[in-house]
This record gives structure tokens, sequence and C-alpha cells, in this order.
């Protein structure tokens, strides 16, 4: 077993051959120096730690950095007679556990009489801890590891660790929290770019989703997504006579939104393509997302079905607001929701009712909220609104009623804070 | 204002208040999840809520969620008029069982005739 090293002589005449301040700064400096070279915080203490030791006289030095998921303290760096980098100690053991916890610096002038001290270590390595100087490296208060030297040697009646070695190692300490929380941020940084590429890819691929509607169907529609990821969609099938049209909103943002809002588009076209009615297109959407989504998500959704050979339109509100309904003449109505938002209530308790309206002089203009409840200097605009809106653009085409009403939003006439989505059906006399 | 959830012996208290939204609602999510199995009886106040959007209707679905898992009963005592307007609209009125509506304090701009379109065009 390698016992411990007796001290230098000449490290005790390296102390007196320098200035101590000169010394001090460079090992500090070349710390600094050594992290924004490599961008790594082992390396460059691994270059500083031993200028420490043997600048302060010390037989070895370490640092143990703390792992939160592990609770354990790791030595990442250590120069002296025994390697013990990968050695583990439990938070709250041993001296360097004790001053993790505390963040208080320790001056141990007997490690043998101080009950803490860790004999397995010294058993297992063969290193005989005299004295130690323990720091806590902490940034803004959080914890990160704890700096130690050991086995200063000392005359007699001299300080085991003078002020002027705290200090150098109390800027090594400081010098090493501030690389780890570089590092840390960083980190952040680069996770937070990977997120951000995920979340534009996955744009790309919502507007992939986003069909591009065929004049001649008697639908237009559009969508302006508040953040890169919109909760909102349309979608349309034509099936033989039939054209099918949703337009959904899904509860929360983001991520998880749009993942939602995919699934219950598959569900639309899955659904219309089997040519069912409104009425069972929603139910059977209702109890997929019943089943997949829990309470917690739940989608809003306005289902029409334009029937051409019986000139007629059905539809289903699925807790989407009001609809509204525009003749020609000026006259209008509201079509309220019939049931609540789809994947709420599960099995036979959901039931939509379908309302059937024959073709027309007339518009439909189904808005998520993000339009109805857009303020207009200061006031919710709500179905009044819509129907201002819709009333002044009745005349222009539908492609066009649609792009000028997302252009108010577009341009802050109308101020919100969601996804806006506008879908107008009509023309279809 | 905040949205706060106590529980006192059987009962778990959810206040809400004030805007409840994407923003306010995660750590009340969490806390809802928190609530003992052994609470018998969950009630939510939403009187003094000035906005709600579809996150804030999905808190409130998942204390009913939970509640349901405990075989423990679920009632919203009181909402003010805005919920009760967001309820109605989305049928939800069919989901939950509501108390009372609050008088209107309705801080959240409610639309109205006065509103002068014009500026819009």
């Amino acid at each position: 077993m390698t016992k411990s090293r007796p001290q230098d002589p000449r490290l005790i005449f390296q102390i007196s051959s320098k200035p101590a301040m000169s010394v001090e700064l460079d090992i500090v400096s070349d710390f600094l120096e050594a992290y924004g070279q490599t961008g790594r915080v082992i390396d460059a203490l691994d270059s500083a730690l031993p200028k420490l030791v043997d600048h302060t006289g010390c037989e070895a030095g370490s640092f143990f950095y703390g792992e939160q998921e592990a609770s354990e303290l790791v030595c990442q760096s250590c120069v002296g007679p025994v390697d013990i980098r990968g050695v583990r100690v439990p938070f709250g053991s041993g001296i360097v556990g004790r001053v993790f916890d505390t963040q208080t610096i320790e001056t141990v002038e007997n490690a043998g009489s101080d009950a803490a001290h860790q004999r397995s270590v010294d058993e297992s390595s063969g290193f005989v801890t005299q004295n130690l100087l323990t720091l806590p490296v902490t940034f803004k208060g959080s914890q990160i590891g704890a700096l130690q030297l050991l086995n200063r040697a000392t005359e007699d009646g001299m300080e085991a660790f003078p002020d002027q070695f705290i200090r150098v190692a109390k800027a090594l300490a400081s010098g090493l929290a501030l690389g780890y929380h570089s590092a840390s941020v960083t980190e952040q940084v680069r996770e937070n770019d990977a997120l951000l590429r995920d979340v534009e890819l996955a744009g790309t691929v919502q507007d992939a989703l986003t069909p591009k509607i065929p004049g001649h169907l008697g639908i237009a529609a559009g969508i302006l997504p508040y953040k890169q990821l919109s909760g909102d969609f349309y979608d349309y099938l034509e099936v033989g006579d039939r054209v099918y049209v949703i337009e959904g909103d899904v509860s929360g943002k983001g991520v998880a939104a749009s993942l939602t809002m995919a699934q219950a588009q598959v569900l639309f076209r899955t659904f219309a393509r089997d040519g069912l009615s409104c009425h069972e297109i929603a139910t059977r959407m209702n109890a997929e997302l019943h089943r997949d989504l829990g309470v917690s998500r739940f989608v809003t959704a306005f289902l029409i079905c334009i029937d051409r050979s019986l000139q007629m339109v059905s539809c289903v509100n699925a807790g989407h607001g009001e609809v509204l309904k525009l003749e020609s003449s000026g006259d209008s109505s509201l079509i309220p929701s019939s049931s609540p938002p789809l994947g709420i209530v599960g099995g036979i308790d959901f039931q939509p009712i379908e309302e059937q309206l024959a073709f027309g002089a007339w518009r439909l203009w189904v808005v998520t909220d993000g339009v109805s409840e857009a303020l207009l200097n200061g006031q919710e605009i709500g179905m009044d609104g819509i129907l201002a809106i819709a009333s002044r653009f009745d005349s222009d085409p539908l492609e066009v009623s649609v792009s000028k009403t997302l252009d108010l939003v577009r341009s802050g006439k109308l101020q919100t804070s969601d996804d806006s989505t506008v879908v107008v059906i009509g023309d279809l006399a | 204002m905040s949205n706060t959830v106590e529980v006192s012996g059987q009962t778990a208290q959810i206040k809400l208040s004030g805007s409840v939204d994407i923003n306010t609602t995660g750590d009340l999510r969490n806390a809802i999840q928190a609530v003992p199995t052994s609470v018998k009886s969950f009630v939510i106040d939403a009187s003094d809520v000035s906005y709600i959007d579809s996150s804030g209707i999905a808190v409130m679905l998942l204390a009913k969620q939970v509640a349901e898992r405990s075989s423990a009963t679920f009632v919203i005592n009181a909402v003010s008029p805005m919920v009760m307007k967001v309820l109605e609209l989305a049928k939800l009125d069919q989901v939950f069982q509501i108390q009372s509506v609050a008088s209107s304090n309705d801080q959240k701009p409610a639309s109205g005739s006065s509103t002068d379109f014009s500026d819009l065009f």
C-alpha cells in the first residue's frame, strides 16, 4: 500500500521564489485561459490544480463534482501520489460531503481526529490524509462541488492553510463555478437550439398537413398560427358527391397540441373516407380521442358534409363555439354547440346533434376562438364582430373573404394571443 | 391572483382566480395530481376567474378525473359569468355540475353591441 509522500522541501522554496500574488494570479488566469481555449472545465482544472498544489506546498489536491441524480460526489480531477478520479462519496458523507452540504470553507488540521473523515478512501488508496482545506464550489447558492487541498507541510507553529492560500483556492473555486455554470448554459443553449430545430421541422410538417382547397368546392379556409406550431387545424376530403370539411381547435398549445391536431386530422380523414355521416364521424373521433387523450386534452370541432346529390349540408358542432350562418338577404343565425368537445365524454354519453341545411344563398362562417375572442379597441369582438366581418366581405369571393379576415389579425387591427382559423362555406346555390 | 389547492381533512378546495390559462396552470395540474386518494370531496371555486382558456378547462376536467379515480364527489360550487359563458358555448355545462354563477365582476373586456366595428375596415 502506498504511503503518504514526504513533503518535498523544494515546494517551500518555490513559494518564496516568486511574489505570492503573482503566482496566485497566474494560477487563476491559467485556468481561465485553458478554459477559454478548450471550453472544457475539467481540462482547465487539470492544468491549474497541480500549480495550486505546488504553490500551496500541499501533497495532493482534488475536485469532487456533485451529481444530483446519484446524490453522490465524484472525483473528476486530482493531483498527487494516488489517482482517485472516479471515487464516489455519498452526499453528506466525509469532510467533502459536509462542505458540499454546508457550503462553508473548512480547514481540518488533523483529519484523523475528525469523525467525518472517511478512512475507507485512504485505506483503499493508500494515501494518508493529515490536514486538508475544503472549499465549496457554488454558483448563486447552487451547489456544484468541492475543491480540496491535502497535506500541507507546516513548520512548527505555522497555520496549516494561511489566508493567502485560502484566497487563491477560493479564486480557483470561483473560476471553477463560473466554468461549470457557463458549460451548463452552453449545454442548455445547445438543447434549446435542437428543440427549436425540432419545432421548426414540426411546423413544416404541420404546414404540409394543411391542405389547399380547390376553389370550385364552395369552401375557403385559412389559418394563422400565433406561434410556430398551431393547435388549430382544418381539412377537407372529397368522397364521391360528398365533400367533408372539419375545423378543429386542440386544447393547450405547443408540440403536444400539434401532435393531437395531427391525430385528430388522421381520424377525420379515416372516418370521412368511409362515407359516414357527420354524426358518425364525430362519435367515432370522440371515442378514439377519449381513449387516447384522457381528459387533459380535448378537441373542439365543427364538422361539415356537403352532399351535392342531395343539395344538403349537414354539420355537427362539438364544443366549437357558435358558427355564423349569413344569408345573402342579410339575415343571420347562429349554430351553437350540440355536444361537448371531442375526447372528453366517453361512450354512449356522447350524442352530437346533426344540423341539416338546404343549399341556398348563404355562407357559413366557422372561426376559432383566436378570431371570435380577438380584441378591437380593447373589446372582445364576439359573434357580433364576426357578423360585421362576414357582412363586410360578403360580396367578395370566398377565398378573398377569408384572407381579408386573417389580414385583420395579421395587421394587428384585431389583437389575439391564439391561433386564428377561418373556414367559410357557401355559394352553393 | 393565484390558483390554489388546499386539502383539509377529506376535502380538496381548488380556488381559481384571475386568468386561468396555459401560463398559470402548470403548477396547478401538479398540485391536483398530488391530492391524496383519501380525499373524498373536490370543490372548485371559479367565481373570481376573469379569463379561462382551454388549458384552464382542461385543469377542471383533470380535477374531475382525479376525483372519479378516488371515488370522491366533484362539484363546481361557483363560477364567474365569463366561465359560465365558456362552459355553455362548449356544451361543457353538460359535463360539470355547477351550483351557482357569481355576480358579474368580469375583468375580461366583454363583447357587446356598443363596439364600433367600422374601426376594423
